[in-house]
This record gives C-alpha cells, structure tokens and sequence, in this order.
C-alpha cells in the first residue's frame, strides 16, 4: 500500500531528457584555460604539460553532455605526471641507443640502431594504447557511473603483431582489417556499468571506404576528400553499438562533406591567421562537429545503468603502477 | 530560505532520483521527493569535492562518499545562491573564473606576456643557451658526431685523393702547423662550393679551384672553412634548429617530431646554409689567419668576386638570403682591410701546393 505511487510517480513528475549528445564547450573559455597552461609549461620546461593536459581535459569532458548529464574526468595531474616520466624515459632510451649506434660510424650498427629503435617504438604503442585505454576510462563518469576497460594487453599484442604481420606481408591491403580488428578489440572491452560496447563495422567495408576515397579524390583534384572524411567518419561512428540487458542502440552520425569542408578550412584559417595560438577555438569547433552530430539509434534504459563491480574500480583508481596515459606517443 | 530542484545519483545506478535542496550552515539538506517515503539527509559541505569549471548552467556537485554520490542542478541562480552561502568552500572556487568571467583583461595580459615570452625565448634564450651548450660540447663527442656525419656525406662522392694530399698540404702550410688542425678532402662535384662539418673535416669542391687565380685566395677561401670550424657553427645551427623545434613541441604537445628533425638535419647539412651571422664571423676570423700568416688579404675578396661572377647576380635580396650577398661581403671585407692594414708577404710553400692543385 506505502509503495503503490511511488514508482508511477516518478516517472510522472520527472520526464526522462531526450538521449541526446551536446557539446558545449565555448572557445573564449578554453582559450582562457589553455593560455595560463601554455605559460606555465614554457616557464616550467614542459614539467607543466600533465597538469595542462588534465585541465584540458576536464573542461571538455565536462562540457560534454548526454541526455541532459555531463561527463567527468577524474584524472589527477600528479598520475599524469608519472606516465608522462615513464614516456619520457623510455624515449630518451631509445634516441639514446639510436645515436649511440648511429655515432659508431659502422654500416651494421646504424642499421641495428635504426631497427631498434623503431622495433621499440612499435612495441610500445600496444602498451602504450591498452594503459591509455584502462586509465581515461576508469577516470571518466557519467551521473556517478565509472567507464572500464575489460582488454587484455597480452591479446593486445597479439592482434597488432599479427595484424603489422599480414599488413607487411599484403605490402599494406590488409591494413584496413587490421584497423578494424584492433577496434573490435578496443572496442569491444568497453564497459559502462552494464553496457557492453562493439564494433560492428568489417574490414572490406573500410578497404572498399580507402579505395573509392581515393581515386574519387585524385580524380577530383582533392575536392573530394572532404566527403572521403565523412565516409570514413561513418564507417567509425556508425559501426558502434551498446548493449545492454540484449537490447542493442546504434550510434548514428549525420555529418555531410560540406560540413567537413566548412570545418577543416575554418580551422585551417584559424590556425594560419593566429599563428597556432587559435587552437582552443579548433577544438571547440571539430568536438562541436564530432559530437553535436551524433545520435543514438534506439534509447538506453538510462535509470538503470548499475556500477559495474565498484570495487574492482575502486581498486583501479589507486592502481598507477601501469604505464599510465602513454598516448604522448 | 530559497529551495532548489535537482538531480541526485547514489553512485550506484544511473538512475536520477529528484531531490530538493536547502542551503544550511555547513551542511546541503537534501531532500527525495519520491519514493517510498520522502526521506531527508544532509550533505557536508567540507566533504563536497572541488569542481574547476561549474558553469552556471549546470552546476554538479560531488561527495566525497563511497561510491561517490553526484548531484545536478539546472537552475541558473543555484550557482550564485551557492556562492554567497558558502563563499569559502572549495567548490565554489573557479580556478578560472578570471579567466572565463568575461573580463577580458586578465586574459589580454597573460597573452601578452605569454607572447613576449615566446618572443624572448625564442631570439634571446634559445640562441644563448645553444651556443653555450655548442661550445662546452666535449671535442671527442664533436668529433663522433662529425665522423658519423662525413662518412655519410662522403659515401657516394668520387674524393681526388691526389689533390686531397696537396690540400691538406697547403692547409698546414696556412697555419704553419706539421699536424692536420682539420682533415682537408677534395671531391669530384660539379658546382663551385666547399663546407665544413663538425670535428675538423672542411670538403672542397673541384670546381672552386679552378675559380682561385692565385693562393691567397684559396687561402681566403680555407682560412673561412677552418673559422666555421673552430667556432663550432654548424652545432650551433644543428643546437639551434633543435631547441626552436623542441619548443614548439613544448607548446603543442609533440615531442615524436623530435626526431624528424635530428635525422633531416643530419642529412642536410651538407646543404645548410650558414647563418648570415656567423658567415660573417668566418670572414672576419678567416682574416685574422690571413693577417697572423702574412697572406694578401684581398685573396678573399677576389675570392668573393669569382664566385660572385660564377653565381651571376643574385636575384634573392639580402634580407632573404641566410648567405650575405657577395656585395655585401666584399664591401665587409674591403672596409676591414682599410682598416687594419698590414705587410704581406710571399708563401714559397702555399704557391707550391696551389701550383700542384691547379695541374
């Protein structure tokens, strides 16, 4: 008898906000943000660059917005600042191995060099993805719910030395597969309490996507590259899915090639007349496009989305043993 | 007291659940409208963690509770009403409201001094900072550097061991030295052109000298060479170049490029172009060997003159050119020679090597 009003109630009073995705973010206020960051990582020799990045960061995430909700990073600039030394250091391993074999003076050691420091750089970039994937996503929210990433880096490193493998061998056909693989993957091990995200998109499709890009573009003097993005753009975004409780919703961009056009000459113009110092307005208006344009196929049952295992997330945010936010590479 | 709507979420689901908000002393008394019975508890405003950009639109509040517990509020006073409740809590601090507030003349003046900054780093720090580091650079790492650097260049080159010797001969003989102060080599090429690299190696081109009509110009042209040498011009450049593009990736967050760089540089310093300063500083440096040995210092003018008929006129003004047009040099180099006359005299042994190069 005491709960017989409370559920209808609800959702008489309280109307559910429209599943939409906004971007509000002005580029006066980024501008604003990123000024001081820009100062303060001159005047501290690039010491400042994680702490600036964090700042960035939670002015976008916060300015973004879905179903009348924002997003949070919770990132802290001092975990930033231990994977931006850990990147550091491993660079400076790696230039100094190269100019060490390159100042030998000896044809094998170059070429010794020069192989391994691009076989470093190539083994890093699993690590350096699955760490960028498993620190951005457990330190965003959204109305209090935490993002996960369920990857392995092991499987990681699988798919990428299979996939560089068949792309050498295929003198580069297979790269489109190989994309698409590694975005199943990453994709894939999304989590969002219990969501479960995909990608659904194939690896022909892209091949297919690359071709007719290319050649429409070359015949077209170029002109045609702006709708080559938006294919591209497509085949990223609309592939998407969520899943939650069987029901799948499909992400849905309505971008168009003059849109593109109207952006990257804008942006163009911007950073050519501002000397680079525009940028804040460049990324105000390309996340305005990436994500005031995208919308979902279907609706997600928002009020109950459920903490995926709190603890074991709780347990990731002390967790900073991980090579942490390499995605400087 | 004024009563505020919004949006509680217990960390727990994503569901929303309609709160009414009262401001107390230290404490934000929440309210659930609905449910099984409406039930009340407060928030401590101590607890409630910072928030860099709450905007007014939407203001989201976070508590420091296991999980974390959110709270939304789409009311446009909500901000301002927090404000003046709680003017010390953190989360009524905007980092940036300075910034973002709509004066825009905090923001002008970080953007001058961060222009003026750039500005001083970039023609001032960065110039004196590499230099200093190109001088203190230990000879033994120049001399790696510049052994990895020749065997490079020199790869591919036909070297006219035959003139190589008589240059090398005719270098000692300039500085009056038995040991080789640099490493003299003379390659088969089709422009007239010689430069110096770093650890003592100076590499002629054939084809300037058939252009010298007599040794005091090669002597000119040499005496230049081994200046660019010993004041470490090209790490300079090489520092320099560097750093500009260090610091451009210090502001926009690209330090991969890095290495773009240091290969494209070392690949090309065989066509760097010195720096029209320190041009000028090999002339005048390269006089004073001339002045010390006695050499007819208008060898390096006429030098200047060969090549400037060799080049034809040069069609880049000066202001765009990173080599001083030959005019100019000429003109230099005659002034400085007006200035600072002195006695020459004949060089049995360099007219012998130059004989021996012109055969």
């Amino acid at each position: 008898m005491v709960n017989n009003y409370s559920e209808t109630s609800v959702s008489e009073n309280y109307s559910a906000p429209e599943q939409t995705l906004e971007f509000k973010g002005k580029g006066t206020e980024l501008f604003g943000i990123q000024l001081p960051n820009w100062v303060l990582t001159l005047v501290t020799c690039g010491l400042y660059y994680p702490w600036a990045k964090v700042e960035i960061l939670k002015y976008v995430y916060s300015k973004t917005e879905f179903a009348g909700s924002r997003f949070k990073f919770h990132g802290t600039g001092k975990e930033m600042f231990k994977g931006f030394i850990k990147a550091i250091g491993i660079f400076a391993v790696l230039i100094g191995f190269f100019l060490f074999c390159s100042l030998s003076g000896k044809p094998e050691l170059i070429l010794v060099g020069m192989l391994g420091f691009y076989a470093g750089l190539g083994l890093i970039i699993p690590v350096a993805i699955h760490g960028r994937m498993r620190y951005r996503l457990s330190r965003t929210s959204w109305r209090g719910i935490h993002f996960g990433y369920t990857g392995s880096l092991k499987q990681l490193y699988i798919e990428c030395i299979k996939g560089a493998f068949l792309t050498a061998i295929t003198f580069g056909i297979y790269g489109s597969w190989f994309v698409v693989n590694l975005r199943k993957y990453i994709i894939g091990n999304i989590r969002f309490g219990n969501i479960r995200f995909s990608f659904d998109g194939e690896g022909g499709e892209l091949f297919i996507t690359h071709l007719k890009g290319y050649f429409l573009s070359v015949f077209t003097l170029g002109i045609y590259l702006f709708w080559y993005m938006r294919d591209l753009h497509f085949f990223y975004v609309n592939n998407i899915l969520a899943e939650q409780n069987g029901r799948l919703v499909r992400l849905d961009a309505n971008v168009t090639g003059t849109g593109y056009l109207k952006l990257i000459v804008g942006n163009v113009l911007i950073m050519v007349f501002t000397l680079g110092l525009g940028i804040p307005f460049v990324t105000v208006r390309t996340l305005n496009f990436v994500i005031s344009n995208t919308q979902l196929i279907g609706t997600l049952d928002l009020e109950n989305i459920e903490q995926a295992e709190a603890d074991r997330i709780g347990a990731t945010f002390e967790d900073v043993s991980d090579l942490l936010n390499l995605d400087l590479v | 007291m004024a009563v505020f709507q919004g949006l509680f979420f217990d960390g727990k689901t994503s569901s929303g659940q309609p709160v009414e908000i009262k401001l107390s002393p230290g404490l934000l008394v929440l309210t659930k409208k609905y449910g099984p019975e409406p039930s009340e508890f407060g928030w401590k405003i101590a607890r409630i963690s910072r928030n860099d950009f709450n905007d007014r639109e939407q203001v989201v509040l976070e508590y420091a509770s296991e999980p974390r517990e959110v709270l939304e509020v789409n009311d446009p006073a909500f901000s301002g009403a927090l404000q003046a409740a709680y003017p010390h809590a953190p989360f009524v601090k905007l980092k940036y409201s300075s910034f973002v507030s709509g004066n825009p003349l905090p923001l002008i003046g970080v953007l001058v001094g961060f222009i003026a900054l750039i500005a001083a780093a970039y023609f001032w720090l960065i110039p004196k900072l590499t230099d200093v580091a190109a001088e203190n650079m230990p000879t033994i790492t120049e001399a790696q550097i510049g052994e990895a650097l020749i065997g490079a260049m020199l790869k591919d080159e036909a070297i006219d061991s035959a003139k190589t010797v008589y240059a090398q001969k005719f270098f000692n003989h300039l500085h009056g030295k038995s040991e080789n102060v640099a490493t003299i080599t003379v390659i088969d090429e089709k422009q007239a052109n010689a430069f110096a690299v770093p650890g003592g190696n100076i590499v002629i081109f054939k084809p300037i000298i058939a252009l010298t009509d007599n040794y005091a110009e090669l002597a000119g042209l040499l005496a230049h060479e081994n200046a660019h040498l010993q004041h470490r011009h090209s790490l300079k450049l090489l520092f320099r170049n560097l750093s500009t593009y260090f610091l451009a990736s210090l502001l926009f967050g690209d330090v991969n490029g890095l290495m773009a760089i240091l290969i494209e540089n070392a690949e090309n310093l065989k066509e760097l172009e010195y720096n029209r300063d320190l041009e000028k500083e090999a002339d005048m440096s390269g006089l004073e060997l001339l002045r010390a040995r006695k050499i007819d210092p208008n060898g390096m003018v006429n030098l200047f003159s060969a090549l400037k008929d060799e080049h034809g006129k040069s069609a880049i003004p000066e202001f765009l050119s990173t080599h001083p047009v030959f005019d100019s040099r000429i003109e230099y180099l005659k002034a400085e020679i007006v200035k600072k006359p002195y006695q020459t005299q004949p060089n049995d042994s360099l007219e012998y090597y130059f004989r021996k190069l012109k055969e």
